[in-house]
């Protein structure tokens, strides 16, 4: 670790000017009912974009009870269903950065380390970030997370340091130095050059889907529109750009029609509807 | 320059520390020093060796720093109310107040510095600010209130430091009575610029935790009023606590008149801190919106209620004790005031930090991860390769928490400590060194058939027409401690009352009648 011989650029994570798809407004649906709770998104998440150890940018959380106030639940485990038996459901709530359109942390980063693109995406900028936190507090949803020490991958994703010759991960995700603060990008390295974040693209369930909400042909803008789509939290005026498609089939009974079985998309790997992909 | 022992003003002020309190000095140094080591251990291992983790963001350094800008009000309270309103008896009182404050808030700014996860950037403050944030703005008053006690402490003193220190004159005569007149005016200005300065500095600090409505607990507009009482609470608090200690010591004279007057003045805040805190929790209990009902719950009912309930225990017996003239009369009783009261903001700071941290908006299972490989062991024996080969590592405990446990470590404490150490240091350092020890303006006489105030218009005494630059060595000054020593047994007639006081003095107290 440590090492200032890096393979990677090491401004790789500056902030962009220009982005490919400037018209972009780029957006998450996930389907409740989908998911599965295999934890595959964070897993892939974290080995694409090299998020060091104890880091999650991507996290399956189980919906339970009183998500705020005094008596939360803190005896309970993931996947323990809701309710008594036998009216039991379980559902999960898949979470990233919302890359929210009218973002808090943005607004209270003392240096604007953390900005928002002009396609939507909120970036944090690490060469700049102090380390104050104060975008994790103004963060709601609780999504931003802090390389409290030296940040340590296993394997060490440093090819110079550990004698090997390939890395794991994204290089445009360089090693972070200690005391910054990291989130989901929406996998920016790959949405640049045409392609999904890489979550989409490893979920089994199918249950994530991404696009741009500008472009009123694509998947998320047509499950946006007809799916009766939810936001986390969005009395605090923030405007999350990642959209819930909530569970139908509590407490059992029969498999409704699912709208996200009509966009589930054989290919997954880059971006579809009308955004055209660089260089194909 | 100085030549010491040649009055009494000199030998209060340039005193030096008795054998304790030297020891007392050192020990201070010694714990300075330590917690600049624990700080630099910090830096080279990362905030990893502090209790802090992704759902306590914030801990124990945010609170320092919020209580310390709070208890930096003392020099707005004595030095700027006491000029803007003629309060005679606290005028003898600015400079210690002013002292005060600047060491506090100096004190209070270097605190971030062990917050920050790369120190070294900070500069990036300065030079990419982004002016929505109420952390820039914050950075910007803090550092101005500083430089403003560090220009306020000048002006106050620079007539006394040029015999002691000529070059921090800035070449700038200082001295005679026309320096005075310019002197008195520019300190009635600073007073008047004090006063807003310091709201500022406590309502922006309040705007930090104020303005984010992802916390329902903090996000009040009672929070920068609740930030003023406790800073006029604290300030005065920690003012009285140094004078009492210097009184103590015989190192000053405070006046049973000045102490009854802050004593009141603590118990009045006491009051206003106590009426916002009520207001806000009506307000809310009767509202009962979702997120504030489950907030007060926690303040209340919580698993922080036990510093919630301490603090309106010290806050009530505080009252108590400086709520009665026969309270107020008494050294012990208002320095045991004071004491309740700095533990009883300190105790609200962390009440605010700590437990305004403790649950996360998405309080769902598993929780947000504490961003340290935690739970995981590296090495033992399934090591096979050197250092350079990859670590396995076997998972012990969830690396996910729902809800923060917070307690600082021995490394915060060590800094927290340390920091107050250097508080104490500079304290020390104001008292031996500056010269903060002016006579005491005696009570005036009854105003039967009311004098005329003295004007500068009129003839200036000989004492006021002395140069002081001439001879470094003030004669009016060391003539005016031997009568004030007296003053006490025979109180000044109004017109001997000019001799009494150092010239700035006067103009100060009495106007600009031109």
């Amino acid at each position: 670790m440590g090492t200032t011989d890096r393979t990677y650029p090491t401004n790789a994570y500056a902030r962009h000017k220009e982005t490919p798809y400037p018209k972009a407004k780029w957006g998450m649906v996930i389907d409740q009912d989908r998911c599965i709770g295999c934890w595959s998104c964070s897993v892939a998440c974290k080995s694409n974009n090299n998020v060091p150890l104890g880091l999650w940018w991507n996290r399956i959380l189980t919906v339970g009870e009183n998500p705020s106030g005094l008596d939360i639940r803190t005896t309970g485990g993931i996947d323990e269903p809701l309710g008594e038996y036998p009216h039991l459901t379980l559902s999960y709530l898949p979470v990233n950065c919302f890359h929210c359109d009218n973002p808090p942390c943005t607004e209270v980063c003392p240096t604007a380390a953390t900005y928002r693109r002009e396609d939507g995406i909120v970036m944090v900028d690490w060469d700049r970030c102090i380390g104050c936190r104060y975008c994790m507090i103004a963060c709601p949803y609780g999504m931003r997370v802090f390389n409290w020490g030296v940040p340590d991958q296993v394997p060490a994703n440093d090819p110079v340091d550990t004698g090997t010759t390939y890395h794991v991960g994204s290089p445009a995700k360089p090693p972070r130095p200690k005391g910054v603060v990291e989130k989901c990008d929406f996998c920016y390295q790959r949405v640049d050059n045409g392609m999904q974040p890489f979550c989409i693209e490893v979920c089994p369930a199918r249950a994530r889907f991404f696009g741009d909400l500008n472009d009123p042909s694509s998947d998320v803008s047509q499950l946006v529109a007809h799916g009766a789509v939810t936001q986390v939290r969005a009395d605090l005026g923030t405007e999350p750009k990642v959209y819930y498609i909530p569970p139908k089939q509590r407490g059992g009974g029969t498999e409704g029609e699912q709208i996200t079985s009509l966009f589930v998309n054989p290919e997954r790997r880059y971006l579809s509807g009308t955004v055209e992909k660089p260089g194909s | 320059m100085t030549i010491e022992g040649t009055s009494t003003m000199q030998d209060t002020a340039r005193g030096k520390f008795s054998p304790a309190g030297r020891a007392v000095v050192l020990a201070l140094l010694a714990l300075a020093i330590y917690g600049l080591w624990a700080w630099s251990y910090e830096i080279s291992n990362g905030l990893a060796v502090t209790a802090m983790r992704d759902v306590q963001i914030w801990g124990a350094y945010i609170a320092l720093f919020m209580f310390l800008v709070g208890a930096s009000a003392g020099g707005m309270i004595v030095a700027s109310i006491g000029t803007i309103f003629h309060i005679d008896k606290l005028a003898h009182l600015s400079r210690y107040a002013i002292m005060v404050s600047l060491a506090t808030i100096t004190v209070a700014g270097l605190s971030i510095f062990p917050d920050l996860g790369e120190p070294q950037r900070f500069w990036h403050m300065f030079a990419y600010a982004n002016w929505t944030s109420p952390m820039i703005w914050d950075v910007i008053v803090v550092l101005g209130y500083g430089f403003f006690n560090l220009a306020y402490l000048w002006i106050h003193t620079r007539s006394d430091l040029e015999a002691r220190y000529h070059w921090l004159a800035f070449g700038r005569d200082t001295s005679g009575h026309p320096n005075a007149a310019r002197d008195a005016r520019l300190i009635l200005g600073f007073a008047y610029f004090a006063l807003p300065l310091a709201f500022a500095l406590h309502s922006i600090t309040a705007f930090i935790i104020g303005t984010q409505p992802s916390h329902p607990y903090w996000y009040s507009t009672a929070m920068a009023p609740l930030f003023i009482s406790s800073a006029l609470t604290s300030g005065v608090a920690l003012v009285l606590l140094v004078l009492l200690g210097l009184e103590r010591f015989g190192r000053l004279e405070m006046g049973a008149d000045a102490r009854r007057w802050l004593g009141g003045f603590l118990a009045v805040s006491i009051l206003l801190n106590f009426f916002i805190i009520i207001a806000e929790v009506i307000t809310i209990a009767e509202g009962r919106v979702t997120g504030d009902w489950a907030g007060l719950a926690q303040l209340t009912l919580g698993s922080y209620a036990w510093i919630f309930w301490t603090e309106v225990g010290t806050g009530i017996v505080a009252l108590a004790m400086v709520i009665t003239p026969r309270g107020r009369a008494s050294r012990v009783s208002v320095a045991g005031a004071s004491v309740l009261i700095l533990i009883n903001v300190a105790l609200e700071r962390i009440q605010l930090i700590v437990g305004g941290l403790r649950y996360p908006n998405l309080g769902y299972q598993p929780g947000i991860s504490l961003g340290t490989p935690q739970g995981l062991t590296t090495g033992g024996a399934l090591t096979t390769a050197g250092a350079a080969g990859p670590k396995p590592f076997l998972p012990t405990a969830s690396p996910f928490v729902p809800v923060a446990h917070y307690a600082p470590t021995w490394l915060e404490w060590s800094i927290v400590v340390g920091l107050c150490a250097l508080w104490g240091l500079l304290v020390a350092a104001g008292i031996r060194y500056l010269p903060l020890s002016v006579p005491r303006i005696a009570p005036a006489p009854a105003p039967a058939g009311s004098p005329a105030p003295i004007r500068l218009s009129d003839s200036p005494s000989p004492a006021l027409g002395h140069t002081m630059s001439d001879s470094p060595i003030s004669l009016p000054i060391s003539a005016t401690m031997s009568s004030a020593a007296t003053s006490e047994a025979a109180p000044p007639t109004m017109s001997n009352m000019s001799d009494t006081r150092p010239p700035w003095m006067q103009i100060y107290i009495d106007g600009f009648s031109s």
